[in-house]
């Protein structure tokens, strides 16, 4: 066995990348940073649930109110479809 | 805390897209911020970069370094030999005398809601060309544009 064509190992910045040599361009944009509270949303989300089962386990986790669980979670889902990560 | 979603600032990847872009490879990114509005917005829009071969112009959106770790994306206004002046489209104060050494390259083209855009589109020169003739009256823009929405919306 063999590493498949099209790829090659480039050492940058000091880390050990693979980088595809066909395509002539790399895309970083589905890299993208959770804090705490983002990746327990993004736990619940890996399974199909309702924006009100979503407030429901957040509310659960957390120790908030839930006027604004309600808006936080609102903005987190809208910048999730931004990203396009959503369906 | 409150749950967030981040694109990854530039400076983190900004030593990978060096290296990247000199070995002539492009790169793109999302873009972090709203000082390019609006042109590209926060998490949602994405840039590509390449690796300047030819001299930098005005007009051409820029990859620079700042400073040790600071990398800024935005519109070259003038240039002036061996420096040049830049202002994010959402912006009112003009980057003065940046090194055009410091610049690590340049978009070529971008995606906007989902639809990718060449530098060489007709209308978005179009664009750029009027956003720049129009920095002096941008901080009007801005102060007006709200209130005009607020109308709108009622």
């Amino acid at each position: 066995m063999r590493i498949k064509d099209g790829f090659v190992l480039k050492e940058i910045a000091g880390v050990n990348v693979v980088v595809p040599i066909a395509s002539q361009m790399v895309s970083f944009k589905a890299i993208i940073s959770l804090n705490e509270s983002g990746a327990f949303l993004w736990k619940q989300l890996e399974s199909e649930k309702t924006e009100e089962e979503l407030l429901k386990a957040f509310l659960s986790e957390y120790d908030i109110d839930e006027a604004t669980a309600l808006t936080d979670i609102a903005e987190f889902l809208s910048n999730m479809k931004k990203a396009d990560l959503l369906v | 805390m409150k749950p967030q979603v981040k694109a990854i600032p530039i400076t983190e990847l900004s030593p990978m897209v060096e290296s990247l872009v000199n070995e002539g490879i492009l790169v793109e990114f999302r873009v972090t911020g709203s000082s390019m509005r609006p042109m590209l917005s926060n998490i949602k829009d994405t840039v590509i970069l390449a690796k300047l071969t030819r001299p930098l112009k005005r007009g051409d959106i820029a990859f620079y370094k700042r400073s040790k770790d600071t990398y800024i994306l935005h519109r070259v206004i003038k240039v002036n030999g061996e420096v040049f002046d830049a202002i994010g489209d959402h912006q009112t104060e003009i980057e003065h005398n940046v090194p055009t050494k410091n610049v690590i390259a340049v978009a070529e083209s971008f995606t906007r809601n989902g639809k990718a855009y060449k530098t060489t589109n007709i209308g978005y020169k179009l664009y750029s060309v009027l956003w720049m003739l129009l920095i002096p009256l941008r901080g009007l823009i801005f102060k007006i544009s709200p209130i005009v929405r607020k109308i709108k919306i009622r």
